[in-house]
């Protein structure tokens, strides 16, 4: 840090209305660097908010020194800035300012002026009070940090050294000690950051070192180095969360953005360094756009996302635990872990598969209706679960019995929960809890199988008739939970009987997977029809992947 | 020896309570944008929920500054307590308790114990209630620490969020993560551990398949000392709770209240949950 020369005009002692000067300073300068500060912020949450919440803190004790009138004493300006500090302190980092600034009141109590050695006190006295303050104080933080420039202010001011020079020191060692948090404390030598509450310190005495001196100090500029990584590759302006392993892969976060008047290009920037990103995509125009991001603060952009618009369709996905999910399916026969459960589904589609991975199958065995998977195929699903416990769920009332046999020669223990179709599998996908026995899940999944109905939609291949009339060939019917039960020439018309026959006012949330070569648009027409229909149900769509049935609809 | 009880507001215990024992009840803050609010006292559970509801941001929370809690001790140990026993929200959620014993230890240390509930809401509520029955008869401070220190391996919560939305973004999202990965939208169970860590208990796609999966929860932890329900926004589904604790625990009281604004910050409106205190013969 240059320290610019001194002039003669330089105070030797600093009064209560330079004091506050200084604090004015202070806040400035801190409200100039709050963004970058709550970007720093990882420590202790990860909720970037210390440089607004040391701000308005700060601001806070202010308004109290504001009302003392024009000549107070050194000492009240810092009592007056003590108690503003108590009652208005926001935040961990907050609270921590309030205590240092007490005990500097406490420093400097009953005096007009502060000269060198008051000023080094009173830092001293500010660091032990905000050690006291916190029940295990970590190096590396706001603690470190003035405790550090308060010890340095001592052995200047005992040296004989100025106010101004003091002051100087303090500041010059607070970024040092700001320096070395990098290395501290791990989440910060991961995210390749500095403390963040550290470095609103320094700022502060850094202003206050500057207004008494009477010069800007000419390293402002200089604090940008601070607030990158170590390795200066790519600043960034989000951080990794406290519990980020060192290798991740992240999440794939994805969501629609409604509403907001930016361009794409425009939201691609103010989501932040990770949309930068080569593999980001933010697609659309304004009003409505779609954004693809791999992150590993899904947090981070999406509240950056919240301000620009509203946020619908959000899907979030672990890709760490996806990698090892793959890897430990890829991993082929051998091994199995031991007290390791897992789900085996069987499913048609890509879209179904992927989804299936999502929800955490430890394998999907390819089949459907007119491709029953064989005993073997059912076998080898098992295998590569590579779990000792391993529950089917056959998603296809032909398939119960091949999957009963499977169970009965597999190597490890498995049970079958019998899902006739896959709304039912998928129900009960979601109730599976890996930490409790195969029993208690199967009785846990039954259960929640026996709340979903099915609507399976095709195409009738020969005329017939039904309680509801008369059917043509090609004309569209759906099956609800495995009997024919509406029929009709358009799509919409049927799935709306099918869910009328469903008593659709009692229904919550309809999902639509369409098949393969199912038209998107023409879903998406399906959807906003249920949804005109029934006006407080939840609709979504999916790409299921499946043949033969154009859409396969669950309802619950 | 006159023993007075200071909570915050996370603790949802109802007012009526809060204002026939004479509990002090302390804000924390919440933060939209630049507008600060102290929690339930410059802002009602319904004008929140619309906020919540209707803005951009989620607002974001911050414990209450120490010079309210000393403000609040002062007043108390004037007005003739001779000790306070001062129970608050986890301190690994919120730093309420860090501003509690800041303040205590500038007020006087000696008459007033911060106890760190380890839990939250009507769970923390709990151990107010248990504080102010002891207060009443006549027990001292200490003894009424003592026993209040056993309580929280036997407190639990355990709710129904209507979406993860809120809380990955309020940056608590904990061992949940668990919960993400899925291209289905579905409505997560949770719970919060011995620590007030949050925990994944499982995911469901309908409200009330969540409620009866809930309620199945719970019935594995009778039996219970007490048992109450918490919700936010719309108390119907609070009211579903309810009636279905009251017929698995004939005769037990069940406190039902609206989710301070704290808590619902972190989970959303739609959020409904069972907080419960065990028995202590199954602890022991």
């Amino acid at each position: 840090m240059a320290v610019p020369e001194l002039s003669a005009s330089i105070p030797a002692v600093v009064l209560g209305p330079g004091l506050r000067r200084g604090l004015r300073a202070a806040l400035v300068r801190l409200v100039q660097q709050r963004d970058r500060i709550n970007d720093l912020n990882v420590f202790p949450v990860p909720d970037g908010d210390t440089g607004t919440n040391l701000h308005l803190t700060l601001q806070a004790a202010l308004a109290e020194a504001e009302e003392l009138g024009p000549s107070p004493s050194a000492g009240a300006v810092a009592a007056a800035v003590a108690h503003g500090a108590l009652m208005g302190a926001r935040g961990n980092s907050g609270v921590i300012l309030s205590q240092i600034l007490r005990g500097v009141a406490t420093g400097l109590k009953d005096r007009d002026q502060v000269g060198p050695e008051e000023l080094a006190a009173a830092l001293r006295e500010g660091s032990r009070m905000a050690y006291r303050a916190v029940k295990r104080p970590v190096e590396g933080t706001i603690l470190s940090v003035v405790r550090d420039a308060a010890e340095v202010a001592a052995t200047a001011a005992a040296d004989g050294a100025s106010l101004a020079e003091v002051l100087q020191a303090a500041a010059a060692e607070a970024w040092d000690a700001v320096e070395r948090s990098r290395n501290q404390l791990e989440v910060l030598r991961l995210a390749g950051v500095v403390d963040a509450g550290g470095f609103g310190a320094a700022v502060i005495l850094s202003a206050l070192a500057e207004e008494v001196a009477g010069t800007g100090i000419t390293a402002w500029d200089e604090l940008a180095p601070l607030a990158r990584p170590a390795n200066g590759s790519v600043a960034p302006s989000g951080v990794l969360a406290t519990s980020a392993p060192a290798a991740g892969f992240g999440y794939c976060t994805e969501f629609s953005l409604l509403g907001s008047q930016l361009e794409p290009l425009e939201v691609r920037e103010r989501l932040g360094s990770e949309a930068a990103d080569d593999s980001a995509l933010v697609v659309g125009e304004p009003g409505l756009m779609h954004v693809h991001i791999h992150t590993d603060q899904p947090w981070e952009v999406l509240s950056r996302a919240a301000d620009l618009g509203r946020i619908e369709r959000l899907k979030v996905e672990d890709m760490t635990r996806q990698h090892h999910e793959a890897r430990a399916r890829s991993g082929g026969g051998g091994a199995v872990d031991l007290g390791l459960r897992g789900v085996v589904l069987v499913a048609p589609g890509f879209g179904f598969h992927q989804l299936l991975l999502g929800l955490g199958a430890a394998a999907v065995v390819d089949g459907g209706q007119g491709s029953n998977p064989a005993i073997e195929e059912l076998l080898q699903g098992i295998e590569e679960a590579r779990c000792s416990e391993v529950i089917i769920l056959p998603n296809n009332s032909n398939l119960v019995l091949g999957a009963e046999q499977a169970a009965r020669v597999s190597r490890v223990q498995v049970a079958v929960v019998p899902s006739r179709n896959l709304p039912q599998g998928i129900a009960a996908l979601l109730a599976f809890d890996p930490e409790v026995g195969l029993e208690v899940n199967r009785k846990r999944m039954r259960r929640a199988m026996a709340d979903v109905h099915s609507i399976e939609v095709t195409t009738a291949v020969r005329a017939s008739e039904y309680p509801g009339g008369a059917i043509a060939r090609g004309d569209t019917i759906a099956i609800v939970d495995g009997e024919l039960a509406a029929a009709g020439k358009g799509v919409e018309e049927v799935v709306i009987a099918a869910l009328d026959h469903l008593h659709g006012d009692r229904l919550e949330v309809v999902t639509i997977y369409r098949g393969a070569g199912t038209d998107s648009e023409e879903a998406r027409r399906l959807e906003q029809a249920i949804r005109a229909r029934y006006p407080t149900l939840e609709v979504e769509g999916h790409d299921g992947g499946q043949s033969l049935y154009p859409y396969i609809v669950s309802a619950e | 020896m006159a023993v007075r009880v200071v909570t915050d507001s996370t603790c949802d215990l109802p007012r009526e309570f809060q204002d026939r024992h004479g509990v002090v009840v302390v804000p924390l803050r919440l933060h939209f944008q630049d507008e600060t609010f102290r929690d339930r006292v410059d802002l009602t559970d319904a004008e929140f929920v619309h906020r919540l509801e209707a803005g951009k941001t989620p607002p974001s929370t911050s414990q209450p500054p120490p010079g309210e809690f000393e403000r609040v001790y002062r007043d108390l140990l004037q007005g003739g307590a001779d000790e306070i026993v001062s129970v608050h929200i986890a301190a690994v959620l919120s730093g309420t308790v860090s501003s509690a014993t800041i303040a205590a230890q500038e007020v006087a240390p000696g008459r007033i114990h911060v106890v760190d509930s380890r839990t939250v809401s009507m769970a923390t509520g709990f151990m107010v209630q248990e504080a102010v029955a002891r207060a009443e008869r006549g027990e001292s401070a200490a003894e009424i620490v003592a026993e209040l220190v056993t309580m929280p391996p036997r407190l639990g919560i355990i709710a129904l969020l209507d979406t993860l939305r809120f809380l990955l973004l309020g940056g608590r999202i904990g061992k949940v993560r668990a919960l993400l990965g899925t291209a289905l939208s579905i409505k997560p169970l949770i719970g919060l551990g011995p620590d007030g860590s949050v925990l994944p208990l499982g995911r469901v796609r309908s409200r009330s398949a969540g409620l009866a999966r809930l309620s199945e929860l719970l019935a594995e932890h009778r039996p219970l000392d007490r048992c109450g329900v918490v919700y936010v926004g719309d108390p119907g589904d609070g009211e579903r709770l309810r009636s279905a604790t009251e017929r698995t625990y004939p005769g037990m009281e069940i406190l039902a209240a609206h989710a301070s604004p704290v808590l619902s910050t972190h989970t959303g409106p739609g959020t409904a949950a069972y907080c419960y205190l065990e028995s202590r013969s199954k602890a022991d």
